[in-house]
């Protein structure tokens, strides 16, 4: 039995490195940017760029989960490089407030990042309200904010725990502990407008605040901090494809607020992609034509729905080659069963991009991490099933199947594991559905499937782009588990029937 | 009699404070039917366990053919006792035939000569033609009888039954005596036999031995016991059960 697991572990480890190798070989530039409207049309001028202008091979990870994702990914050298900002990376990677020079130097000195040139834009942050509340209320400044202690904040998970968000922002106006959720941007917009929130945190270039006609207030202390945005590059990827510097350099102060803020706007309010929008940025001001033509949404969704499935196979072998062992370890000795079941239960409780980033570091971005995390998730019904199943086995049967004199494998072999297969049937067809679900999550860190889609139709407020992602997701889940159900049905012993 | 082929020398064996069995000694003969009888927890269960190692005595020594259980291959010795349970403790999933074969499926016997010795074991117990059905579609008194054909299939020299017939309605429960007695006559097999059912016990043992409270009270022919029993308690046992049985 320990031999099994032994060589699943060692089988899962041979593919990860395989996978690895396969994808280092190219002579690729990868792109990344996270979920924002904003980082995915800067990655696209840039990715688009290097293909009008370079032989390179341009990667696109346009949809990672934070900045704590995309920036363990660029460190472990899976992602080239991507759109990021001054505040970011004073706040959340150096934790100190520099000059831009002092932030170069510091980048280049710890990390061995280049820092572009400045692109121009402040995407710093500001604070929206209902215009007619705003008015209403005589609210024009974030101090005024002082006066109205009553209002429900609804602000992004980020800004709820930056020190340059929420936190730094009550002690810079006196305004105490406000009442603050934190909710996703796109619904902090709706329950905005629908009145549920009062005040809300959004980016200056946030084409939304235009369509629905927010107020802005005054930071009149200037609290925020600059949000200019550049490109973080590694070094050694410019000594690799060094014709990305003069690239960049092009693209220095090439974009104002006034331009990102329209850009932003095409995508999130006229629903264009980030892809269109970007070629159209770049025949502006370059002069270039795109040379090949975009994928229509059918062959996007099918190309997402097999990424999808294939996610969810690999997923599945995995977890049972690794959950049915575990499994029956944990059915043999109670003890080390205990501690199986803490761990497995302990995986599922960690949150989905807290995991994700714990994989970069190991794994890199992309299918494997991905499927290593849906594997660490999905383990527990299969674990919980094959153990409780293999407990099962009524003593009477335990007695004879000893007492005949069948030896310790046998009995579990010929007796026990197969009275508790159908439990352990129901524990992988839970476990896999459970795979359909969170294999959505594997977009997070660039492996694509129909997550892509629920993502962008997240981030762009655009219901119909999610369902493209959601319709078939529930399909494929539903699908599986009637699937699965038959093979039970055909598996059940027959002799059970009358039990 | 004939030669000892299972003794017990002192065994004693507790369960937490309850004590099963209290410094037992005795021998079972070749050839013979030792019942074993007491209410439940005297420890008769107890003792037919420890003859196949299943239980682990405290102190004292079981010797099966004159080598002590638990000692070297426990395995290898089971495949020479024979087991029978209450309700004979099929296996669900396996057909009759996979069920009684399944011990020369564990010594690697070819599927022919497994075939042909599960018919031969079967027509033993008074079954042909049920190899392909599954216990549930049997009748209670037929899984008994697959029970003791799976026990038989290694021909073994020993068999170990624990209340077989409990289970299956008293009609029934007399036809499979009766068979069982004329199946020992013809196999001449050493048994050891433990049942809570005096009439049983008279019935079918050659010898009768009685335990209380994980004590070994009396061991003895049936009528000895009935003449002359050792305790209170046993002539009380004998006859409260058999004026039951007469009414």
């Amino acid at each position: 039995m320990r031999r099994v697991i032994v060589a699943a572990m060692l089988l899962l480890a041979i593919s990860i490195v395989a996978a690895g190798r396969a994808h280092s070989a190219a002579p690729t530039v990868v792109i990344a940017s996270k979920q924002d409207t904003e980082g995915q049309i800067l990655a696209e001028i840039l990715a688009q760029l290097i293909e009008a202008r370079t032989p390179y091979r341009v990667v696109r990870q346009t949809n990672l989960g934070g900045t704590l994702l995309v920036f363990a990914a660029l460190r472990s050298g899976a992602v080239d490089a991507y759109p990021e900002y001054t505040g970011t990376i004073d706040a959340t990677i150096l934790h100190r407030t520099l000059t831009f020079g002092a932030i170069r130097a510091a980048m280049q000195r710890q990390y061995a990042l280049y820092v572009s040139g400045e692109l121009g834009f402040n995407n710093t942050y500001v604070l929206a309200m209902n215009a007619q509340m705003a008015r209403r209320l005589h609210v024009r400044t974030i101090s005024d904010l002082a006066a109205h202690p009553g209002l429900r904040w609804g602000v992004t998970p980020e800004f709820l725990r930056r020190s340059d968000g929420l936190p730094g922002l009550e002690r810079a106006y006196a305004l105490g502990a406000v009442d603050a959720v934190d909710i996703e941007k796109s619904l902090a917009y709706q329950a905005l407008a629908r009145g549920t929130i009062q005040v809300t945190d959004a980016y200056s270039t946030d084409g939304q605040l235009v369509r629905y006609g927010f107020a802005t207030l005054e930071d009149d202390r200037h609290f925020f901090p600059q949000y200019r945005a550049l490109y973080l590059v590694r070094d050694a990827t410019l000594l690799a494809a060094p014709r990305l510097r003069a690239l960049l350099r092009q693209l220095k102060g090439a974009i104002d607020d006034r331009t990102m803020r329209a850009m932003n706007a095409q995508v999130d309010i006229a629903h264009s992609s980030p892809d269109r929008v970007a070629a159209q940025f770049l025949a502006r001001r370059f002069g270039i034509r795109r040379a090949r033509a975009p994928e229509s949404t059918a062959q996007l969704v099918l190309r997402a729905l097999g990424r999808h499935v294939e996610l969810t196979l690999v997923t599945v072998f995995f977890t049972v080659l690794l959950g049915v062992p575990l499994g029956l370890l944990a059915a043999q000795w109670p003890r080390v069963g205990h501690a199986i079941m803490k761990v497995v239960g302990t995986l599922q409780t960690v949150p989905s991009i807290a995991l994700l980033a714990l994989m970069i570091p190991l794994f890199g971005i992309g299918v494997i991490p991905a499927i290593v995390a849906l594997v660490l998730y999905g383990l527990l019904p299969i674990v919980a099933n094959t153990r409780a199943g293999l407990r099962q086995t009524p003593d009477e049967l335990l007695d004879a199947a000893q007492g005949i004199g069948l030896s310790r494998a046998q009995v579990l072999g010929w007796v026990q594991f197969p009275i508790a297969l159908p439990f352990i049937l129901a524990g992988v067809r839970t476990s896999a559905v459970i795979a359909v679900g969170t294999a959505t999550i594997a977009a997070l860190i660039g492996a694509g499937g129909l997550g892509d889609f629920i993502l962008a139709g997240l981030t762009l407020n655009d219901p119909r782009t999610l369902l493209l992602g959601a319709i078939p997701a529930a399909l494929l889940a539903i699908f599986v588990d009637e699937a699965i159900y038959r093979i039970e049905l055909l598996l059940r012993p027959r002799g059970r029937a009358g039990d | 009699m004939s030669e000892t082929l299972i003794r017990f020398e002192h065994v004693t064996k507790r369960f937490g404070a309850h004590v099963a069995l209290d410094d037992v000694s005795i021998d079972v003969f070749s050839g013979e039917i030792l019942v074993v009888i007491g209410r439940s927890g005297s420890g008769k269960t107890t003792m037919l366990r420890c003859v196949n190692a299943l239980v682990v005595p405290d102190s004292g020594r079981v010797f099966v053919e004159g080598r002590t259980v638990a000692s070297g291959d426990v395995v290898a010795s089971r495949r020479r006792i024979g087991y029978v349970i209450q309700s004979g403790g099929l296996f669900p999933h396996m057909t009759v035939a996979q069920n009684v074969s399944i011990l020369g499926r564990a010594a690697g016997d070819a599927a022919q000569r497994r075939a042909s010795r599960v018919a031969e074991v079967l027509a033993t117990v008074g079954l042909e033609t049920l190899e392909s059905r599954y216990p549930s579609e049997l009748s209670g008194g037929q899984r008994q009888r697959v029970g003791i054909a799976r026990a038989l299939y290694m021909d073994p020299p020993i068999l170990l039954l624990d209340e077989p017939f409990a289970a299956v309605d008293p009609l029934t429960r007399m036809d499979l005596q009766d068979e069982f007695s004329r199946l020992h006559h013809r196999l001449g097999k050493t048994m050891v036999f433990v049942t809570h059912d005096v009439d049983e016990a008279l019935y079918l043992g050659d010898r009768v031995a009685v335990f209380d409270a994980g004590r070994l009270v009396q061991t003895d022919a049936p009528d000895d016991l009935r003449r002359k029993p050792a305790t209170e308690y046993i002539a009380r046992f004998l006859q409260r059960r058999r004026a039951r049985g007469d009414a």
